[in-house]
Protein backbone atom coordinates (compact mmCIF):
# COMPACT_ATOMS: atom_id res chain seq x y z
CA UNK A 1 0.00 0.00 0.00
CA UNK A 2 1.49 3.18 -0.93
CA UNK A 3 0.60 6.58 0.19
CA UNK A 4 1.04 9.65 -3.08
CA UNK A 5 -0.52 12.71 -3.86
CA UNK A 6 -0.15 12.17 -7.24
CA UNK A 7 -3.59 12.06 -9.53
CA UNK A 8 -3.19 12.49 -13.26
CA UNK A 9 -5.74 11.51 -16.04
CA UNK A 10 -8.50 13.07 -17.95
CA UNK A 11 -10.71 9.42 -17.36
CA UNK A 12 -13.83 10.22 -15.35
CA UNK A 13 -14.02 8.99 -11.49
CA UNK A 14 -15.54 5.76 -10.41
CA UNK A 15 -16.83 5.87 -7.16
CA UNK A 16 -17.32 2.93 -5.45
CA UNK A 17 -18.41 2.38 -2.18
CA UNK A 18 -19.49 0.15 0.70
CA UNK A 19 -23.38 0.38 -0.79
CA UNK A 20 -22.28 0.16 -4.37
CA UNK A 21 -20.71 -2.74 -3.77
CA UNK A 22 -23.31 -4.13 -2.16
CA UNK A 23 -25.54 -3.36 -5.16
CA UNK A 24 -22.96 -5.00 -7.48
CA UNK A 25 -22.83 -8.22 -5.30
CA UNK A 26 -26.98 -8.30 -5.58
CA UNK A 27 -26.84 -7.58 -9.60
CA UNK A 28 -23.78 -6.79 -11.53
CA UNK A 29 -26.29 -4.52 -13.91
CA UNK A 30 -27.62 -2.64 -11.03
CA UNK A 31 -24.01 -1.28 -11.20
CA UNK A 32 -23.83 -0.74 -14.57
CA UNK A 33 -27.32 1.44 -14.49
CA UNK A 34 -25.96 3.21 -11.72
CA UNK A 35 -22.45 4.10 -12.34
CA UNK A 36 -21.86 3.78 -15.41
CA UNK A 37 -25.11 4.49 -17.26
CA UNK A 38 -25.73 7.03 -14.28
CA UNK A 39 -29.08 6.50 -13.30
CA UNK A 40 -30.71 5.93 -9.85
CA UNK A 41 -34.53 5.71 -9.43
CA UNK A 42 -35.26 7.80 -5.76
CA UNK A 43 -36.07 5.01 -3.71
CA UNK A 44 -37.03 6.22 0.25
CA UNK A 45 -37.34 3.97 2.91
CA UNK A 46 -39.12 4.20 5.78
CA UNK A 47 -36.41 2.45 8.02
CA UNK A 48 -33.62 4.05 6.06
CA UNK A 49 -35.31 7.91 6.86
CA UNK A 50 -35.84 6.60 10.50
CA UNK A 51 -32.42 5.22 10.66
CA UNK A 52 -30.90 8.62 9.28
CA UNK A 53 -33.31 10.55 11.65
CA UNK A 54 -31.23 8.68 14.53
CA UNK A 55 -28.03 9.58 12.81
CA UNK A 56 -28.38 12.93 13.32
CA UNK A 57 -29.70 13.13 16.69
CA UNK A 58 -27.36 10.92 18.15
CA UNK A 59 -24.49 12.68 16.26
CA UNK A 60 -25.25 15.92 18.05
CA UNK A 61 -25.61 14.25 20.93
CA UNK A 62 -21.76 13.20 20.65
CA UNK A 63 -21.01 17.11 19.34
CA UNK A 64 -22.52 18.22 22.56
CA UNK A 65 -23.75 15.74 25.23
CA UNK A 66 -24.83 18.70 27.72
CA UNK A 67 -27.96 19.33 25.19
CA UNK A 68 -30.15 16.14 25.11
CA UNK A 69 -32.91 18.49 23.78
CA UNK A 70 -30.93 20.14 20.84
CA UNK A 71 -29.87 16.04 19.99
CA UNK A 72 -34.14 15.35 19.87
CA UNK A 73 -34.73 18.23 17.65
CA UNK A 74 -31.82 17.20 14.89
CA UNK A 75 -34.14 13.54 15.30
CA UNK A 76 -37.14 15.56 15.11
CA UNK A 77 -35.93 17.78 11.97
CA UNK A 78 -34.97 14.45 10.08
CA UNK A 79 -37.46 12.32 10.71
CA UNK A 80 -40.25 11.37 8.04
CA UNK A 81 -43.14 12.07 9.35
CA UNK A 82 -45.15 12.23 5.62
CA UNK A 83 -44.40 8.43 6.41
CA UNK A 84 -45.93 8.06 9.69
CA UNK A 85 -49.35 6.44 9.80
CA UNK A 86 -49.87 6.67 13.36
CA UNK A 87 -48.31 7.04 16.79
CA UNK A 88 -48.23 3.47 17.28
CA UNK A 89 -46.22 2.30 14.30
CA UNK A 90 -43.06 0.33 14.87
CA UNK A 91 -40.69 3.10 13.67
CA UNK A 92 -43.00 5.93 14.38
CA UNK A 93 -41.19 9.10 15.90
CA UNK A 94 -42.28 8.28 19.16
CA UNK A 95 -40.86 5.24 19.22
CA UNK A 96 -37.74 6.60 17.48
CA UNK A 97 -37.43 9.22 20.68
CA UNK A 98 -38.00 6.59 23.10
CA UNK A 99 -34.85 4.75 20.87
CA UNK A 100 -32.78 8.00 20.99
CA UNK A 101 -33.07 8.18 25.01
CA UNK A 102 -31.90 4.63 24.74
CA UNK A 103 -29.25 5.41 22.87
CA UNK A 104 -27.81 8.73 24.84
CA UNK A 105 -28.25 6.85 28.14
CA UNK A 106 -26.57 3.95 26.65
CA UNK A 107 -23.95 3.61 29.85
CA UNK A 108 -20.37 1.95 28.15
CA UNK A 109 -20.43 5.39 25.73
CA UNK A 110 -19.35 7.30 29.05
CA UNK A 111 -15.71 6.05 28.61
CA UNK A 112 -15.60 7.66 25.11
CA UNK A 113 -15.25 11.18 23.59
CA UNK A 114 -15.46 12.59 20.63
CA UNK A 115 -12.64 13.03 17.93
CA UNK A 116 -11.98 16.23 16.45
CA UNK A 117 -9.92 16.70 13.05
CA UNK A 118 -7.83 19.65 12.11
CA UNK A 119 -9.21 20.29 8.60
CA UNK A 120 -7.31 22.73 6.74
CA UNK A 121 -6.89 24.38 10.11
CA UNK A 122 -10.60 24.23 11.55
CA UNK A 123 -11.50 21.99 14.10
CA UNK A 124 -14.04 19.90 12.96
CA UNK A 125 -15.75 16.64 14.73
CA UNK A 126 -15.42 13.57 13.59
CA UNK A 127 -18.63 13.15 12.44
CA UNK A 128 -19.77 11.58 8.93
CA UNK A 129 -16.16 11.88 7.83
CA UNK A 130 -16.13 11.93 4.33
CA UNK A 131 -13.14 9.61 2.76
CA UNK A 132 -11.65 8.94 -0.64
CA UNK A 133 -9.20 6.33 -1.54
CA UNK A 134 -7.85 6.34 -4.85
CA UNK A 135 -6.59 3.26 -6.27
CA UNK A 136 -3.45 4.29 -8.58
CA UNK A 137 -2.86 0.68 -10.43
CA UNK A 138 -6.10 -0.25 -11.49
CA UNK A 139 -8.28 1.49 -14.17
CA UNK A 140 -11.10 0.94 -16.56
CA UNK A 141 -10.88 2.21 -19.59
CA UNK A 142 -12.30 5.54 -19.38
CA UNK A 143 -12.31 5.24 -15.52
CA UNK A 144 -9.76 6.41 -12.63
CA UNK A 145 -11.03 4.16 -9.75
CA UNK A 146 -11.70 5.36 -5.90
CA UNK A 147 -13.68 4.01 -2.62
CA UNK A 148 -15.73 6.55 -1.03
CA UNK A 149 -17.26 6.75 1.94
CA UNK A 150 -18.11 8.30 5.30
CA UNK A 151 -17.65 7.19 8.51
CA UNK A 152 -20.22 7.61 11.44
CA UNK A 153 -18.12 8.64 13.88
CA UNK A 154 -14.16 8.67 15.12
CA UNK A 155 -14.29 8.43 18.98
CA UNK A 156 -11.53 8.31 21.80
CA UNK A 157 -11.62 5.36 23.90
CA UNK A 158 -10.18 7.26 27.33
CA UNK A 159 -9.85 3.81 29.32
CA UNK A 160 -7.54 2.41 26.76
CA UNK A 161 -5.82 5.48 25.38
CA UNK A 162 -7.09 4.68 21.66
CA UNK A 163 -9.01 6.01 18.71
CA UNK A 164 -11.81 4.08 17.41
CA UNK A 165 -14.72 3.90 14.69
CA UNK A 166 -18.25 3.94 15.53
CA UNK A 167 -21.23 2.80 13.09
CA UNK A 168 -24.31 3.34 13.92
CA UNK A 169 -26.96 0.53 13.41
CA UNK A 170 -30.64 1.26 14.03
CA UNK A 171 -33.03 -2.37 13.24
CA UNK A 172 -36.09 -4.09 13.86
CA UNK A 173 -34.21 -7.36 14.19
CA UNK A 174 -35.33 -9.51 16.93
CA UNK A 175 -32.64 -12.67 16.14
CA UNK A 176 -31.18 -13.31 19.76
CA UNK A 177 -27.64 -12.71 18.16
CA UNK A 178 -26.59 -10.22 16.38
CA UNK A 179 -22.92 -10.81 16.33
CA UNK A 180 -22.74 -13.10 12.95
CA UNK A 181 -24.49 -10.13 11.14
CA UNK A 182 -21.55 -7.89 11.76
CA UNK A 183 -18.63 -10.45 12.52
CA UNK A 184 -17.52 -10.45 9.20
CA UNK A 185 -18.97 -6.82 7.69
CA UNK A 186 -15.96 -5.02 5.92
CA UNK A 187 -18.21 -1.89 5.91
CA UNK A 188 -15.88 -0.09 8.46
CA UNK A 189 -12.71 -1.90 7.11
CA UNK A 190 -11.26 1.22 4.93
CA UNK A 191 -11.87 2.97 7.75
CA UNK A 192 -8.65 1.39 8.96
CA UNK A 193 -6.77 2.45 6.09
CA UNK A 194 -8.20 6.34 6.36
CA UNK A 195 -7.43 6.25 10.57
CA UNK A 196 -4.47 5.01 9.66
CA UNK A 197 -3.96 8.25 6.95
CA UNK A 198 -4.84 10.93 9.35
CA UNK A 199 -2.87 9.39 12.53
CA UNK A 200 0.26 9.06 10.05
CA UNK A 201 1.76 6.07 11.16
CA UNK A 202 0.72 1.78 10.88
CA UNK A 203 -2.15 0.69 13.35
CA UNK A 204 -1.58 -3.21 13.89
CA UNK A 205 -5.83 -3.26 14.68
CA UNK A 206 -8.44 -1.12 14.75
CA UNK A 207 -11.59 -1.22 16.75
CA UNK A 208 -14.66 -1.18 14.87
CA UNK A 209 -17.72 -0.66 17.22
CA UNK A 210 -21.63 -1.49 16.10
CA UNK A 211 -23.21 1.10 17.98
CA UNK A 212 -26.82 -1.07 17.24
CA UNK A 213 -30.45 0.54 18.16
CA UNK A 214 -33.81 -1.89 18.10
CA UNK A 215 -36.10 0.82 17.39
CA UNK A 216 -39.09 0.14 19.78
CA UNK A 217 -41.32 3.10 22.17
CA UNK A 218 -42.05 0.20 24.61
CA UNK A 219 -38.19 -1.55 24.60
CA UNK A 220 -35.80 -0.35 22.65
CA UNK A 221 -32.41 -1.94 22.80
CA UNK A 222 -28.95 -0.81 22.66
CA UNK A 223 -25.89 -3.14 22.11
CA UNK A 224 -22.26 -2.59 21.05
CA UNK A 225 -20.81 -4.98 19.43
CA UNK A 226 -17.02 -4.38 19.17
CA UNK A 227 -14.46 -6.18 16.90
CA UNK A 228 -10.48 -5.89 16.45
CA UNK A 229 -9.84 -5.74 12.49
CA UNK A 230 -6.47 -6.38 11.96
CA UNK A 231 -4.18 -5.96 8.82
CA UNK A 232 -5.04 -9.35 7.55
CA UNK A 233 -8.93 -7.95 7.66
CA UNK A 234 -7.50 -5.19 5.22
CA UNK A 235 -5.88 -6.81 2.92
CA UNK A 236 -8.41 -9.37 2.98
CA UNK A 237 -10.81 -6.34 2.02
CA UNK A 238 -8.67 -5.36 -0.43
CA UNK A 239 -7.73 -8.30 -2.07
CA UNK A 240 -11.74 -8.92 -2.54
CA UNK A 241 -12.15 -5.39 -4.14
CA UNK A 242 -9.53 -5.55 -6.78
CA UNK A 243 -10.95 -9.05 -7.53
CA UNK A 244 -14.69 -7.29 -7.97
CA UNK A 245 -12.74 -4.28 -9.99
CA UNK A 246 -11.36 -6.74 -12.24
CA UNK A 247 -14.20 -8.48 -12.92
CA UNK A 248 -16.37 -5.22 -13.44
CA UNK A 249 -13.17 -3.90 -15.45
CA UNK A 250 -14.26 -7.22 -17.94
CA UNK A 251 -17.95 -6.50 -17.81
CA UNK A 252 -17.14 -3.08 -19.35
CA UNK A 253 -14.86 -4.44 -21.63
CA UNK A 254 -17.32 -6.79 -22.88
CA UNK A 255 -20.34 -4.76 -22.42
CA UNK A 256 -22.13 -7.67 -20.92
CA UNK A 257 -22.62 -7.09 -16.77
CA UNK A 258 -24.77 -10.20 -16.16
CA UNK A 259 -27.82 -10.25 -14.24
CA UNK A 260 -28.89 -11.16 -11.19
CA UNK A 261 -32.74 -12.61 -11.87
CA UNK A 262 -32.71 -13.05 -7.44
CA UNK A 263 -32.61 -9.00 -7.23
CA UNK A 264 -35.40 -8.49 -9.80
CA UNK A 265 -37.85 -8.05 -6.66
CA UNK A 266 -36.48 -6.32 -3.27
CA UNK A 267 -38.44 -5.92 -0.08
CA UNK A 268 -41.48 -6.28 -2.22
CA UNK A 269 -40.38 -3.93 -5.10
CA UNK A 270 -39.73 -4.56 -8.46
CA UNK A 271 -36.15 -3.23 -9.46
CA UNK A 272 -36.18 0.30 -10.37
CA UNK A 273 -34.21 -0.95 -14.01
CA UNK A 274 -36.47 -3.52 -15.15
CA UNK A 275 -38.22 -1.54 -17.99
CA UNK A 276 -34.43 -0.72 -19.55
CA UNK A 277 -32.80 -4.17 -18.40
CA UNK A 278 -34.00 -5.55 -21.13
CA UNK A 279 -31.50 -4.17 -23.62
CA UNK A 280 -27.46 -4.48 -24.00
CA UNK A 281 -27.29 -1.65 -26.51
CA UNK A 282 -25.84 1.50 -24.78
CA UNK A 283 -27.60 3.49 -27.31
CA UNK A 284 -30.84 2.57 -26.94
CA UNK A 285 -30.23 2.49 -23.48
CA UNK A 286 -29.27 6.16 -22.94
CA UNK A 287 -32.20 7.00 -24.96
CA UNK A 288 -34.76 5.43 -22.78
CA UNK A 289 -32.87 6.65 -19.54
CA UNK A 290 -33.30 10.15 -20.88
CA UNK A 291 -36.90 10.06 -21.42
CA UNK A 292 -37.33 8.67 -18.07
CA UNK A 293 -35.07 11.16 -16.95
CA UNK A 294 -37.26 13.71 -18.32
CA UNK A 295 -40.49 12.37 -16.96
CA UNK A 296 -38.94 11.56 -13.62
CA UNK A 297 -40.29 13.06 -10.43
CA UNK A 298 -38.13 10.97 -8.12
CA UNK A 299 -34.58 11.24 -9.18
CA UNK A 300 -31.98 10.34 -6.34
CA UNK A 301 -30.52 13.33 -5.35
CA UNK A 302 -27.07 13.75 -6.30
CA UNK A 303 -24.32 14.47 -3.27
CA UNK A 304 -20.85 15.29 -4.25
CA UNK A 305 -19.12 13.79 -2.01
CA UNK A 306 -16.37 16.54 -0.69
CA UNK A 307 -14.03 14.25 1.40
CA UNK A 308 -11.62 15.40 4.39
CA UNK A 309 -9.28 12.99 3.61
CA UNK A 310 -8.26 12.19 0.57
CA UNK A 311 -5.66 9.64 -0.57
CA UNK A 312 -4.01 7.21 -2.68
CA UNK A 313 -2.95 3.84 -2.73
CA UNK A 314 -1.71 1.03 -4.36
CA UNK A 315 -4.04 -2.12 -4.60
CA UNK A 316 -3.29 -6.26 -5.71
CA UNK A 317 -3.07 -9.61 -5.22
CA UNK B 1 -31.46 34.34 18.04
CA UNK B 2 -32.01 30.94 16.03
CA UNK B 3 -30.90 27.47 17.24
CA UNK B 4 -28.22 27.36 14.68
CA UNK B 5 -26.35 30.66 16.45
CA UNK B 6 -26.92 28.91 19.64
CA UNK B 7 -25.84 25.34 19.05
CA UNK B 8 -22.23 27.57 17.85
CA UNK B 9 -23.37 26.79 14.24
CA UNK B 10 -22.80 28.94 11.44
CA UNK B 11 -20.62 31.28 13.52
CA UNK B 12 -17.93 33.41 11.82
CA UNK B 13 -14.21 32.74 12.68
CA UNK B 14 -13.54 34.46 15.44
CA UNK B 15 -16.57 33.39 17.38
CA UNK B 16 -16.34 29.59 16.75
CA UNK B 17 -15.50 27.91 19.94
CA UNK B 18 -12.25 26.09 18.75
CA UNK B 19 -11.48 22.94 20.70
CA UNK B 20 -8.30 23.95 22.76
CA UNK B 21 -5.19 21.12 22.53
CA UNK B 22 -4.14 22.69 26.30
CA UNK B 23 -7.19 21.78 27.36
CA UNK B 24 -6.98 18.25 27.48
CA UNK B 25 -6.24 17.34 30.71
CA UNK B 26 -4.62 13.95 31.14
CA UNK B 27 -1.26 13.00 29.97
CA UNK B 28 0.00 12.72 26.76
CA UNK B 29 -0.56 9.09 25.15
CA UNK B 30 1.78 7.39 23.11
CA UNK B 31 -0.38 8.51 19.60
CA UNK B 32 -0.08 12.11 20.62
CA UNK B 33 3.45 12.03 20.96
CA UNK B 34 3.31 9.97 17.67
CA UNK B 35 1.20 13.02 16.15
CA UNK B 36 4.17 15.84 17.34
CA UNK B 37 6.91 13.25 15.82
CA UNK B 38 5.22 13.33 12.71
CA UNK B 39 7.74 14.52 9.51
CA UNK B 40 7.86 18.23 9.03
CA UNK B 41 6.71 17.39 5.25
CA UNK B 42 3.98 15.51 4.22
CA UNK B 43 3.14 13.63 1.44
CA UNK B 44 -0.56 15.45 1.82
CA UNK B 45 -1.75 17.62 3.99
CA UNK B 46 -2.32 15.05 6.97
CA UNK B 47 -5.64 15.96 8.95
CA UNK B 48 -4.99 15.96 12.64
CA UNK B 49 -7.04 14.16 15.14
CA UNK B 50 -7.55 14.53 19.06
CA UNK B 51 -9.91 13.92 21.71
CA UNK B 52 -12.98 16.12 22.47
CA UNK B 53 -11.20 18.73 24.22
CA UNK B 54 -13.99 20.21 25.40
CA UNK B 55 -15.17 22.83 23.05
CA UNK B 56 -16.19 26.04 24.39
CA UNK B 57 -19.53 25.02 26.05
CA UNK B 58 -22.62 25.88 23.81
CA UNK B 59 -25.85 27.26 25.08
CA UNK B 60 -28.35 24.43 25.81
CA UNK B 61 -31.93 24.64 25.50
CA UNK B 62 -32.78 24.37 29.14
CA UNK B 63 -30.06 27.61 29.43
CA UNK B 64 -32.69 29.43 27.64
CA UNK B 65 -35.69 28.51 29.62
CA UNK B 66 -35.83 32.04 31.29
CA UNK B 67 -35.99 33.84 27.64
CA UNK B 68 -38.98 35.50 26.34
CA UNK B 69 -41.76 33.29 25.02
CA UNK B 70 -42.77 33.84 21.49
CA UNK B 71 -46.72 33.22 21.68
CA UNK B 72 -48.01 36.16 19.20
CA UNK B 73 -44.81 37.75 18.44
CA UNK B 74 -45.05 39.16 15.06
CA UNK B 75 -43.54 37.57 11.81
CA UNK B 76 -40.08 38.59 10.88
CA UNK B 77 -40.02 42.66 9.83
CA UNK B 78 -38.21 41.12 6.16
CA UNK B 79 -40.92 38.38 5.73
CA UNK B 80 -42.87 38.93 2.61
CA UNK B 81 -46.73 38.51 2.76
CA UNK B 82 -47.19 35.24 2.28
CA UNK B 83 -44.46 34.71 4.54
CA UNK B 84 -46.51 36.63 7.61
CA UNK B 85 -49.73 34.33 6.30
CA UNK B 86 -47.65 31.49 6.86
CA UNK B 87 -46.20 32.53 10.49
CA UNK B 88 -49.43 33.84 11.44
CA UNK B 89 -50.88 30.23 10.82
CA UNK B 90 -47.42 28.22 12.51
CA UNK B 91 -48.61 30.73 15.63
CA UNK B 92 -51.99 29.59 15.75
CA UNK B 93 -50.97 26.27 15.04
CA UNK B 94 -48.09 26.35 18.18
CA UNK B 95 -51.12 28.06 20.17
CA UNK B 96 -53.32 25.04 19.54
CA UNK B 97 -50.21 22.76 20.42
CA UNK B 98 -49.46 24.85 24.07
CA UNK B 99 -53.18 24.01 24.60
CA UNK B 100 -53.20 20.59 23.83
CA UNK B 101 -50.75 19.65 26.88
CA UNK B 102 -54.00 19.64 29.23
CA UNK B 103 -55.36 16.86 26.96
CA UNK B 104 -54.78 13.15 26.32
CA UNK B 105 -54.53 13.88 22.40
CA UNK B 106 -51.48 16.02 21.95
CA UNK B 107 -50.41 13.98 18.73
CA UNK B 108 -52.27 15.15 16.02
CA UNK B 109 -51.27 18.98 17.25
CA UNK B 110 -48.04 18.32 17.43
CA UNK B 111 -47.85 16.12 13.84
CA UNK B 112 -49.28 19.56 12.60
CA UNK B 113 -47.24 21.63 13.71
CA UNK B 114 -44.39 19.50 12.85
CA UNK B 115 -45.41 19.06 9.06
CA UNK B 116 -45.94 22.42 9.01
CA UNK B 117 -42.51 23.33 9.93
CA UNK B 118 -40.98 20.22 8.01
CA UNK B 119 -42.97 21.46 4.84
CA UNK B 120 -41.93 25.26 4.99
CA UNK B 121 -38.02 26.19 5.07
CA UNK B 122 -38.85 29.89 6.23
CA UNK B 123 -40.24 28.71 9.83
CA UNK B 124 -37.76 26.15 9.71
CA UNK B 125 -35.39 29.24 9.61
CA UNK B 126 -37.50 31.30 12.00
CA UNK B 127 -37.78 29.01 14.89
CA UNK B 128 -37.03 30.26 18.32
CA UNK B 129 -35.14 28.24 20.78
CA UNK B 130 -38.66 28.12 22.85
CA UNK B 131 -40.37 26.50 19.75
CA UNK B 132 -38.34 24.32 19.61
CA UNK B 133 -38.06 23.31 23.37
CA UNK B 134 -42.08 23.16 22.86
CA UNK B 135 -41.83 20.62 20.46
CA UNK B 136 -39.35 18.40 21.92
CA UNK B 137 -41.59 18.64 25.41
CA UNK B 138 -44.47 17.63 23.30
CA UNK B 139 -42.96 14.78 21.92
CA UNK B 140 -41.81 13.30 25.15
CA UNK B 141 -45.68 13.84 26.10
CA UNK B 142 -46.91 12.12 23.23
CA UNK B 143 -44.69 9.65 23.64
CA UNK B 144 -45.65 9.20 27.18
CA UNK B 145 -49.35 9.03 26.50
CA UNK B 146 -48.80 6.53 23.50
CA UNK B 147 -46.70 4.42 26.06
CA UNK B 148 -49.61 4.81 28.66
CA UNK B 149 -52.00 3.32 25.78
CA UNK B 150 -50.15 0.39 24.69
CA UNK B 151 -49.90 -0.37 28.77
CA UNK B 152 -53.62 -0.29 28.75
CA UNK B 153 -54.53 -2.29 25.39
CA UNK B 154 -51.91 -5.21 27.11
CA UNK B 155 -53.21 -4.77 30.61
CA UNK B 156 -56.88 -5.44 29.08
CA UNK B 157 -56.03 -8.14 26.60
CA UNK B 158 -54.01 -9.82 29.69
CA UNK B 159 -57.42 -9.67 31.83
CA UNK B 160 -59.57 -10.74 28.46
CA UNK B 161 -57.09 -13.76 28.33
CA UNK B 162 -57.47 -14.71 32.21
CA UNK B 163 -61.35 -14.30 31.73
CA UNK B 164 -61.58 -16.63 28.65
CA UNK B 165 -59.08 -19.02 30.61
CA UNK B 166 -61.33 -18.84 33.90
CA UNK B 167 -64.60 -19.58 31.24
CA UNK B 168 -62.85 -22.46 29.85
CA UNK B 169 -62.09 -24.05 33.32
CA UNK B 170 -65.02 -23.77 34.07
CA UNK B 171 -66.74 -25.11 31.42
CA UNK B 172 -64.26 -27.98 31.58
CA UNK B 173 -65.83 -29.09 34.74
CA UNK B 174 -69.04 -29.94 32.43
CA UNK B 175 -70.27 -33.31 31.64
CA UNK B 176 -72.70 -34.22 29.12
Amino acid sequence: MTDTTAMSSENKMLELSHSSMQLYHSCARKLEFRKFYEYSKWEESVPASVGQALHRGYQQYLINPDDKEAAIWEMMKAYPLKWQKTENDLRSMQASYMTLLAMMAYPAMEDYELAYLNINGEMKPAIEVPFRIRFRNVEIPGYDLSYIGYTDAILYKKSADQYTVFDIKTHRDTSYDLTPKYLFDTQCIPYAIVLEHILGKKINTLTVNYFTAFVDIMQPDIQIFQFEKTKQDVQDWLQGLYLDILAIKQYKELNFFPRDARSCVLWGRPCPNLEFCHSRDPALINHMLALAAAAATDAAPKHKIKPWIDFEIEIGV
Amino acid sequence: MKLNELLGRNKKPEATPTPKVAEVKRPKSPLEIALENKPAVQPTPQPQMQPASQPAKTPTLQDLANTEVSVGSPAPEDATAEESTIYAQFQAARAKLEAAFNDAEITPALTELHMMIQSNKFLQDNLLPQDIGLMVRALRKSAGVTIEKKQERAAKKTKNAELKAGVADDLADFAF
